[in-house]
């Protein structure tokens, strides 16, 4: 089955995937991620915690990555409603300062992990599993992650036949190889992030990720121009 | 920008398709009306003039009368012109205080919105995002409460009508000294347009007027015309286009950020509460006269 | 004083707003009906720049169009920290120079793609301009990335902001209005929420402004 109809399939969406890099949420940011077609903000509340939550108020509908981080509440910019870290529950509504929400106002919360300096959630996962990739991730440093305007299978096959580093599939939308771990996100049914750990060996970091940046670039921008000349 | 309208209500209604000053005189102008194209122009008489235009019609090119060979009717009310699709009643509905001759009636400006007409209008009705969207303009953030108001649907205009709104200000309008807690009356005459009262800083026994009439470009495309018919006898009208395209501008990024895009008219979909009053009216008034363009019906709104 | 030929909704004329703002600099400014009045195309303000785009700025009778150009001057000649503007580096004004041209050609895909978006600007070549910024957006956040491993926060790396991030920043935070989307830009992102929270920045309609941390 390629990924592109196991897109439509209702396991991916209880699989867990890597949706951002530890080092996307620095203190007060809120992120925009989104798999499988569905958006998220992210953000990390000042007592560390990862808040997952679909990108939507459920008040007017605006999309909470416009909001404002107050570690320990989001905000929405539209009129300002406040939504706890980890529950998510609603806890003041400015135009009714004087009374207390309803309880039942609470934002669809998505489950989270931060484990090998990325943030893992799931689309309908209930509780994470014991180990969230197949294979023996590679610790250390966690590359630039590199978007790529097409869809995840695709880039899969791309990173297994194409990239200048040498990697083995590990499992549908893993890879590993030299010290490298690659996940690929499918963020919707065109588009994908390209993400990965790799162990620093004795190496100038900086060099490092720039020569692994490097070539998930230029894989990135022949797989684009490949589908552009095909259109 | 696609799909052809098949909401009879809305395609018999007139819509407003652009500011009369803005058509330069002699040429084409292409735009859209619910998801189809329209020309319009302006002849060496003045006279107005829409169409069905044929393919390859270019925006632009020099008006010859043989071109609108499929007319549109044409209506002129308030500076702007106005077309429908389908048979439309013999009348607009009326904003009196227009033709009031100590009146400015300003042209603010026209936007593309990427976002639905009724969204467009239930955030023009909605007074709890001032602090937040207009800080330090038409609210601050210390003073958000919006008070209790009261909301009729009046049968006999066939309109929302929100009135006794009030909302504390730091600078009401260009023409605004101070804080003040400001006044407001809503009307929602038409689906795609509204109408606020305000109090006027320049004359307390008068009340100025600003409009929204959101042209249905597509379900998820509005040209919002924003006038202003005020008592101000300083500011120049650059001042005056200047600070309602700024309030507009403020709102812009929230409409265009709004899922979905068209509006949900399940009282379910959203979550309101007592100062979302207007818009529950609104959607309520859209539900009962069956506007599908540009909402996401109930799903039993049909049953009801 | 410095007299500023403004439009509210010009991401060019924000920058000179903002740095005015930064520097504390007190000016006035004279409103153009840049739209829908298209007065940056009339008689009167030809003869004051014959390019017919704004802004320009009146400094006691020195007039001087280009919103990049006009940082220059105001950054040389307010600035007493020497940071926004380093007139005594030549590396990082070269660095500064190139950014400057960089945000120059951000005012060429992603501005003209907000006119076409919002302001029916019906000549643009959408897909183009959409392309193009997407392109431009890519070699930045990757710029940006790098430059946070590096430990610096801005476009060059001095260890303060420069004009070069104020002539970026206005066609970025405003790129969604052109329909270009920067959820695939998240070191863009973060810097946006840095700059929000410069001391002086203040906001324009479509720029909101950014919670505080720490």
């Amino acid at each position: 089955m390629s990924l592109a109809s196991a897109m439509t399939d209702a396991s991916l969406e209880t699989r867990w995937f890597p949706i951002a890099a530890s080092h996307d949420l620095p203190l007060r940011h809120v992120y925009h991620a989104q798999l499988l077609g569905q958006e998220f903000a992210v953000w990390r509340a000042d007592d560390g915690f990862v808040n997952v939550w679909e990108n939507r108020c459920l008040h007017r509908g605006v999309r909470l990555s416009l909001g404002h981080n107050l570690g320990d509440q989001l905000k929405c910019q539209y009129h300002g409603w406040l939504y706890s870290n980890r529950t998510s529950n609603c806890t003041y509504i400015p135009a009714h300062p004087e009374n207390a929400p309803a309880r039942l106002i609470c934002n669809q919360v998505y489950p989270s992990v931060e484990r090998h300096g990325l943030i893992w959630s799931s689309v309908n996962g209930t509780d994470a599993p014991q180990s969230l990739a197949a294979g023996d991730v590679a610790e250390g440093v966690v590359l630039r992650s590199i978007p790529v305007s097409e869809p995840a299978d695709t880039v899969v096959e791309a990173l297994s036949t194409q990239g200048d580093v040498p990697l083995k599939r590990v499992a549908d939308f893993e890879l590993a190889g030299n010290g490298v771990s690659v996940f690929v996100q499918p963020v919707d049914e065109g588009r994908a992030i390209i993400r990965g750990t790799a162990s620093l060996a004795g190496e100038d970091k900086i060099s490092f990720l720039r020569f692994h940046n490097d070539w998930m670039t230029r894989l990135r921008d022949r797989l684009e121009a490949k589908a552009g000349a095909a259109a | 920008m696609t799909g052809k309208c098949a909401d009879q209500v809305v395609l018999d209604m007139w819509h407003v398709v652009g500011a009369v000053e803005d058509m330069v005189p002699a040429k084409v102008k292409l735009t859209q009306l619910l998801g189809e194209p329209v020309a319009l122009a302006r002849d060496g008489s003045g006279n107005i003039h829409a169409w069905r235009p044929a393919p390859g019609l270019r925006h632009g090119q020099r008006f010859e009368p043989e071109l609108a060979s499929s007319p549109l009717p044409v209506k002129l009310a308030f500076g702007y012109v106005w077309t429908s699709l389908g048979t439309p009643k013999p009348d607009l509905f009326p904003i009196p205080e227009y033709a009031e001759p100590d009146r400015r009636n300003v042209h603010c400006a026209t936007f593309q919105v990427h976002v639905s007409a009724p969204r467009a209008v239930e955030n023009f009705l909605d007074m709890g995002h001032f602090p937040f969207v207009h800080t330090n303009y038409l609210g601050i953030e210390e003073k958000p409460e919006v008070k209790d108001y009261t909301v009729e649907i009046s049968a006999e205009r066939d309109e929302v009508l929100a009135t006794k709104c009030k909302f504390f200000q730091p600078m009401a309008a260009l023409s605004a000294t101070g804080g003040m807690e400001v006044e407001y009356i809503y009307r929602v005459p038409h689906p795609y347009c509204a109408i606020l009262y305000k109090s006027c800083p320049a004359d307390e026994t008068r009340l100025d007027v600003i409009t929204i009439f959101l042209q249905p470009l597509d379900e998820e495309h509005v040209a919002a015309n924003l006038l202003m018919s005020i008592v101000d006898h300083d500011s120049t009208d650059t001042a005056i286009k200047a600070f309602q395209q700024k309030i507009f501008g403020q709102d812009k990024p929230i409409l265009e950020n709004q899922i979905p895009k068209r509006l949900p008219l399940d009282p379910r979909a959203e979550m309101p509460v007592r100062a979302d009053k207007s818009s529950i009216s609104y959607r309520r008034w859209l539900t009962g006269k069956g506007i599908t363009y540009g909402t996401i019906p109930a799903a039993d709104a049909t049953a009801a | 004083m410095i007299t500023l030929y403004d439009y509210e909704l010009s991401g060019n004329c924000y920058k000179v707003r903002l740095l005015l703002s930064m520097l504390g600099v007190p000016y006035t400014s004279h409103l153009v009906d840049f739209y829908p009045g298209r007065e940056h195309k009339s008689d009167w303000f030809l003869k004051l720049n014959p390019l017919g785009q704004i802004p320009v700025i009146d400094d006691e009778g020195y007039v001087l169009r280009d919103a990049q150009a006009i940082l220059v001057y105001l950054a040389a000649k307010f600035d007493g920290t020497g940071k926004w503007y380093p007139k005594d580096d030549a590396g990082a004004l070269g660095r500064i120079a190139q950014w400057l041209s960089f945000a120059d050609a951000i005012t060429s895909t992603a501005s003209a793609a907000r006119l076409h978006d919002g302001l029916f600007y019906h000549d643009v070549d959408i897909a183009a301009c959409r392309a193009g910024a997407h392109r431009q957006f890519r070699i930045l956040d990757e710029h940006l990335w790098f430059a946070e491993q590096d430990g610096q926060d801005w476009i060059c790396s001095t260890g303060h902001p420069t004009i070069a991030d104020i002539a970026c920043f206005p066609y970025i935070m405003l790129s969604e209005e052109g329909g270009i989307s920067r959820q695939d830009y998240p070191a863009i992102r973060r810097w946006c929420d840095r700059f929000r929270r410069i001391r002086g920045f203040n906001v324009m309609p479509g720029v909101f402004p950014a919670s505080p941390a720490r």
